[in-house]
């Protein structure tokens, strides 16, 4: 089974995000990137798959600019095989548009297993794989936190659900998003690292692919979300009881 | 002595002291639990003006005065003696920040704010204070000054004392003694908050300071080296500072014991490695390098670093699970009984010896002892604390801290290395100073005290 994994570069995860003072979006400048905290489970997942012999090959994918040749290394020095950057130029990519990207990439590479976090952390879709799974027809198994492979060749996935685990088989090939306790990925070592800068990343020009990726949605404004304020502190029992009482009167 | 007290207290706010002895008990033991002392009261100054009436008062009356920050001194510093008749000032409520002065990159804040907070304060600003340390979300800016405190960032931004530019403090007559500045040069003879600096509350109680604040770097990649002999980290120790240079910002060291210990605390942490020393390194983009982690991983693979077992984190999480390991074993250690801790400092070429050499006679003393062995191996400072797992009564404890203590020292004195890296003396230390220092040096040591401090009400009974 040949996996495609897709990757997101993002804000970092515990970086603050700040608003852009004109207010059409985040500051991404001098600002740490990682990997989507949701594709480095889905990469993780694929490498265990991979060790335990039940898929050959891994290929990881992702759509953005130079900088994101980064983020591809960080999933071969996981363990993947080998990397495939989409360019873009500097548009605002909607879900549909990296969607029909991934379709191509599909067609020419055939993987038998679409594997991704449920959602990016920074503009929190939750899109991706369910378009991917329209545009190619493919059966999708969404929200993942367990995967195991039956001996027919077919998946059956583990999905949390509200209220519960629901366990779906599929087909392959098929769509799989991750969910957060599918597990815990692996750190990176240094020969692992080193590895990894001797691996293939292909680059393909996504204006090559003739698609149409322009965005259909226009952002009308960014804005902070309200500031909590501050708490106080009180002096002593007494005091808090009084403000209890007479200010927040919950007492 | 309340009775003595009345005419002070009439002059403060009621919120400005505590006579409850069942509060002031909570204030008199210190950090580790194992000094337990007594306090007539307890104040909680708002502001200067109290600080001064109070040590005023206390002057004229020849009381003792412990000043009290977080309470986080692992010395006995910060707490009262028994039955001494002291009494004890927590600077808390003297938590104001005065200014941020973002274009000469100063903060003047008060003696009494923590040092977590300042730090939250700065951050909108793009900045960042020039010390870290383990216990930020209690110590003071006060406490780390009277301790000269070293923590975390030494081998970026040097310790404290580097980056003070002016105090404020009350000397114990009462007298106010005011040198805020902002200017970072100043030769204008003797310059009296070097002695302020490290003086652990024996010579005054400092109000606020003014410090010097860094740009805070937008990334950092921390990485994990794993090594099974301590010559191997000080090898791998080499090769990176000389490739990394300026980049890096801390070089920690924590031994395989030390890092167990923290799997009682945190089960969940994932332990990255195998070995049997770990070195928490911080490389930090302090140069605005773009693609910081291409240019670390090109480096290392410039270099041999071929044999070294290292992880790298891939995101600022995992950064902060690395530090989370290093940043854990004081408070895991806190969870053992019949812990005897030294806060050694030794020259990095004889470190391992040190290592060795202090390990192997400890066993021979008893198998049942154990090494916890931590610190920032950047600033040559080594945490060597001895656990002995054992139960243990008061005696046997005495009589087997006092062996290794002997073992300990006499091993720092013979590599050349001191005896208090950066926790001060307190009443921990005492005697040990004595020994450490020349007849001379405690001489000139009780002189300056005198004058400061002539009747010796200041934080008695602590370093000399
Ligand atoms: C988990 C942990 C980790 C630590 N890590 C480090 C470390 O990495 N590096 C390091 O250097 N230390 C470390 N320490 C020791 C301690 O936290 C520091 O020495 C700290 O600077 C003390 O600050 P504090 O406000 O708690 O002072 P306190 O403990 O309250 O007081 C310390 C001494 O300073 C005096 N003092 C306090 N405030 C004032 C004031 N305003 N004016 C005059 N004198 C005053 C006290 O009388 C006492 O002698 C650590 C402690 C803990 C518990």
């Amino acid at each position: 089974m040949k996996a495609l994994v897709c990757v997101k570069r993002v804000i970092d995860y515990n970086v603050k995000i700040r608003v852009k003072s004109d207010k059409t979006g985040v500051e991404t400048d001098n600002v740490k990137m990682s990997m989507n905290p949701f594709d480095e489970i889905a990469v993780e997942e694929a490498v265990r798959l991979k060790e335990n012999g039940l898929v050959s090959e891994i290929v990881i994918l992702s759509i953005g600019q130079d900088s994101s040749q980064e983020t591809i290394r960080t999933g071969l020095a996981m363990g993947a095989d080998r990397g495939i950057l989409v360019k873009v130029d500097d548009i605002l990519l909607e879900p549909l548009g990296v969607g029909k990207i991934i379709k191509e990439v599909c067609e020419k590479e055939n993987p038998e297993m679409i594997i991704m976090g449920k959602q990016a952390i920074d503009d929190d879709c939750n899109q991706t794989g369910q378009i991917v799974a329209t545009l190619t027809n493919y059966p999708q198994a969404t929200f993942a936190s367990e995967l195991k492979k039956n001996e027919d060749g077919t998946l059956n996935v583990t999905r949390e659900v509200d209220g519960g685990l629901e366990t779906i088989k599929v087909k392959i090939p098929c769509v799989v998003t991750t969910d957060l306790r599918l597990n815990e990925p692996r750190y990176a070592s240094l020969p692992n690292i080193m590895k990894a800068k001797q691996k293939k990343i292909e680059t393909i020009e996504s204006k090559d692919l003739n698609l149409d990726i322009s965005p259909r949605l226009e952002v009308l404004e960014v804005n902070d979300p309200p500031e909590r304020k501050a708490g106080i502190k009180v002096p002593d029992v007494s005091n808090l009881v009084e403000k209890l009482k007479n200010e927040a009167k919950v007492i | 002595m309340n009775k003595i007290l009345k005419p002070l207290l009439k002059t403060l706010n009621k919120n400005e002291f505590c006579t409850e002895q069942g509060i002031i008990k909570n204030y008199c033991i210190d950090w580790r639990g194992k000094f337990k002392g007594t306090a007539e009261i307890l104040f909680f100054p708002k502001n200067v003006k109290s600080v001064v009436k109070i040590m005023k008062f206390c002057f004229k009356n020849s009381i003792s005065i412990v000043p009290q920050g977080g309470n986080t001194s692992l010395v006995g510093g910060s707490v009262p003696r028994v039955n001494k008749g002291e009494v004890i000032i927590n600077l808390s409520k003297l938590n104001k920040i005065r200014e941020i002065d973002p274009i000469s990159n100063t903060v003047t804040l008060e003696g009494g704010c923590i040092l977590q907070d300042a730090s939250d304060k700065l951050e909108p600003f793009g900045l960042e204070m020039p010390i870290s340390i383990g216990s930020k979300g209690s110590c003071q800016i006060g406490g780390n000054i009277a301790t000269n405190a070293g923590g975390l960032n030494v081998i970026k931004y040097g310790s404290i004392r580097s980056n003070i530019l002016g105090i404020e403090a009350v000397l114990p007559n009462g007298e106010l003694h005011n040198d805020l500045k902002t200017i970072k040069k100043n030769n204008t003879g003797f310059d009296l908050k070097q002695l302020l600096i490290g003086s652990e509350g024996t010579l005054g109680i400092i109000t606020a300071a003014t410090l010097k604040i860094y740009k805070k770097p937008s990334e950092r990649i921390v990485l994990i080296l794993s090594t099974d002999k301590i010559n191997e980290t000080l090898e791998a120790y080499k090769t990176i500072t000389k490739n990394f240079g300026e980049l890096i910002s801390a070089f920690e060291l924590m031994n395989k014991f030390s890092v167990n210990l923290i799997k009682k605390l945190d089960n969940k942490l994932k332990l990255p490695f195998s070995g049997n020393y770990y070195c928490l390194i911080e490389l930090t983009n302090f140069l605005d390098i773009k693609n910081f982690n291409n240019f670390i991983i090109d480096k290392f693979g410039e270099v041999s670093f071929k044999k070294m077992k290292i992880i790298i984190a891939k995101s600022e999480s995992e950064n902060k699970i690395f530090w989370r390991i290093r940043e854990e074993i004081p408070l895991a250690e806190k969870l053992l009984k019949n812990v005897i801790q030294h806060d050694v400092s030794l020259p990095l070429n004889l470190i391992d010896k040190f290592i060795e050499k202090s390990s192997s006679s400890l066993k021979k003393l008893d198998p049942k002892i154990f090494i916890i062995n931590f610190g920032h191996l950047g600033d040559n400072n080594l945490h060597f604390n001895v656990f002995v797992d054992k139960i243990l009564d008061n005696k046997e404890y005495k009589k087997i801290q006092k062996n290794i203590n002997k073992i300990v020292f006499s091993n720092v004195i013979k590599y050349n290395g001191s005896i208090s890296a950066e926790h001060g003396i307190g009443q921990l230390r005492r005697k040990e100073l004595k020994k450490f220092k020349s007849d001379d040096e405690i001489k000139k040591m009780v002189q300056i005290k005198k004058i400061f401090d002539p009747k010796g009400i200041m934080n008695p009974g602590k370093i000399i």
